[in-house]
């Protein structure tokens, strides 16, 4: 069996209950929130959103339309992933290298016929098997939500925006989740790599989200160095526009490689601490 | 694996740890089929030696072969072929001792018999469906011990293998240790602090401490360099004396009534054999150096006050 298939199925093995724990939490807040609209009127919402002043538009996510269920569950739901499953991630992928070298078990794992890259790329292959995993049960969730509820069966059921939605949740996830194991390859210390990793996402979220609206000659410029800008649901699951979809994969799908490819790098490099 | 009679070679092998010197101009060579003793004290470099060995730390300068590979450049093929016991072992907490030993096995390109494991872990009195977390610090060892001598390798890599064993564990531990180098003829190259532990194995010893390798030898020259205890009763308390020429030979001379004794080369024996003969005495005794001794002359804390290496020209 492919080494890394061992290392990242052990892992899974371990963390199964926090794959289902997560998942199914998380999903259930976006049944909630799906549920939630069932009761609201979307033409008072929508004369209401068209009485604001442009400056609270802007604030509140410019021209995007939040007047249709599937805008609205990307507000409340697929905008905020980062904040129901990307902390855990961030907090889970800091720990796992640097808890091997501190519990001492990477000394026995490399001294066994596995190169560092097999075991990190074991490591990385779990971290996407976990959110793969935990965005299957989200969707699940979501789906059963979407197809349970008046509003959304009379906007119309479309798959697509969720399966979209759901790859862009995955490589956005991934960019997090791999800044992290690339800081744990850095510093081999839980506590450093999370606090690296949690500080690089905030001012990623406040590049993408803030900085447009704070300083908008800079900030439009500045939002493309961000991830948070690339993870666009708002219009492929919210307005079903497709446009910017390719270039959005890529820009994460890349980023994701690029930070795989450092991390690999880095970790040949460095001496395995005692 | 390449047809090799030298095992183990580092060629000025250094480690530097910023200013912290690890290892320093390290050369080694360990032979083919033998057990040996790297000695040194805490701090010494030992695991320091060997985690360069292993590719987990890279060397400052200097290299490193194992089989006649690379340490960093072969690292696969020489991991396929040894096994390793960490000084500090450490397992997944909440894995049970079996899933451990079954997790480590599938990392090599070999399949190892789980009947042989099941004979050992049982041999060592080992429950294979506790946690690690439920097992004592000895028994987690045991798993160690298992990971190390099960598998068909030829080089075993031990690194203070038997810290935390009670004693009779230990005794097993070097019994199998030997039993399973006789069969197999596989090096060994054992770690350790305590010169005991080596001493019933080992076939040739490296003393290492400050990150410089002391003395090589086997552990018959070893003894060979050792000092001399002389004990003489002598008749009478007034000849309890050493003549001049004697007292600059010897070191820590003791005179209780008439009892004499005093620590000498083995090249001064025979002037303190030719001085007994002037003098009227009902009983010598003359003692080596156990290895602790030794041991401790070469770490430079000798009870004796100076060096061994000093004398070693002389002793030799």
């Amino acid at each position: 069996m492919w080494k890394p298939f061992n290392i990242a199925k052990e892992d899974v093995f371990d963390k199964k209950w926090s794959i289902l724990g997560v998942g199914i939490l998380v999903g259930l807040m976006g049944l909630y929130v799906i549920n939630m609209f069932n009761t609201l009127d979307f033409s008072q919402l929508e004369s209401y959103i068209n009485s604001l002043p442009d400056s609270m538009l802007a604030l509140l996510g410019g021209e995007l339309d939040i007047t249709n269920p599937y805008s609205l569950t990307n507000s409340y739901f697929y905008s905020f992933m980062w904040l129901y499953c990307g902390i855990f991630l961030v907090y889970m992928a800091s720990s796992l290298v640097p808890q091997d070298v501190e519990d001492h078990t990477i000394d026995l794992t490399l001294s066994k016929p596995v190169s560092r890259e097999e075991y990190l790329i074991g490591k990385i292959a779990f971290i996407y098997i976990f959110i793969l995993a935990l965005m299957a049960i989200i969707t699940v969730f979501i789906a059963a939500g979407m197809v349970s509820s008046e509003i959304f069966i009379q906007e119309g059921i479309y798959w697509e925006r969720v399966a979209t939605a759901t790859l862009m949740a995955v490589l956005h996830l991934g960019t997090l989740a791999m800044t992290a194991v690339f800081a744990s390859t850095v510093f081999l210390d839980a506590k450093k790599t999370t606090l690296a990793a949690v500080i690089m996402m905030f001012v990623m979220f406040f590049i993408g989200d803030f900085s447009p609206v704070m300083n908008p000659d800079i900030g439009s410029t500045l939002q493309y160095f961000s991830t948070w800008f690339y993870y666009d649901t708002a219009h492929v699951f919210g307005a079903g526009n497709f446009a910017n979809l390719a270039r959005d994969v890529l820009v994460l799908g890349a980023i994701n490689i690029g930070l795989i490819a450092a991390s690999l790098f880095v970790f040949r490099k460095r001496d395995i601490p005692v | 694996m390449q047809p090799n009679q030298t095992t183990i070679k580092t060629i000025a092998l250094t480690k530097h740890y910023g200013k912290h010197i690890g290892i320093q101009n390290l050369n080694l060579q360990v032979n083919r089929g033998e057990i040996f003793g790297f000695l040194g004290p805490n701090g010494a470099g030992k695991t320091t030696t060997i985690r360069t060995l292993l590719d987990m730390i890279r060397p400052t300068s200097g290299r490193a072969t194992i089989f006649g590979y690379d340490t960093q450049q072969e690292t696969q093929k020489i991991h396929n072929q040894i096994a390793y016991l960490p000084g500090e072992l450490g397992f997944p907490k909440n894995w049970t001792a079996q899933r451990t030993i079954r997790y480590m096995f599938k990392l090599y390109n070999r399949s190892i018999k789980w009947s042989a494991v099941k004979q050992l872990a049982s041999h060592l009195n080992l429950d294979m469906d506790k946690k690690v977390h439920e097992l004592s610090k000895g028994n987690k060892q045991k798993i160690g011990i298992i990971l190390t001598l099960i598998p068909d390798v030829d080089l075993l890599i031990l690194d203070e293998p038997t810290s935390g064993l009670d004693p009779l564990i230990k005794n097993e531990f070097y019994k199998l240790l030997a039993e399973k180098q006789a069969q197999s003829n596989c090096t060994v190259f054992l770690s350790s602090h305590q010169l005991e532990d080596v001493e019933k194995v080992a076939h040739r010893v490296g003393i290492i401490n400050k990150g410089a390798l002391i003395e090589v030898s086997t552990l018959t020259e070893l003894k060979k360099l050792a000092f001399k205890h002389v004990e003489i009763q002598l008749v009478s308390s007034a000849d309890a004396k050493l003549p001049a020429q004697l007292t600059k030979r010897v070191k820590n001379v003791s005179v209780q009534d008439s009892k004499l004794s005093f620590v000498c080369s083995r090249s001064n024996l025979d002037a303190v054999l030719s001085w007994l003969q002037t003098v009227d005495f009902s009983d010598v005794n003359v003692r080596n150096s156990t290895l602790e001794d030794i041991f401790l002359e070469y770490y430079q804390v000798s009870p004796y006050g100076n060096s061994l290496n000093s004398n070693k020209g002389k002793a030799a």
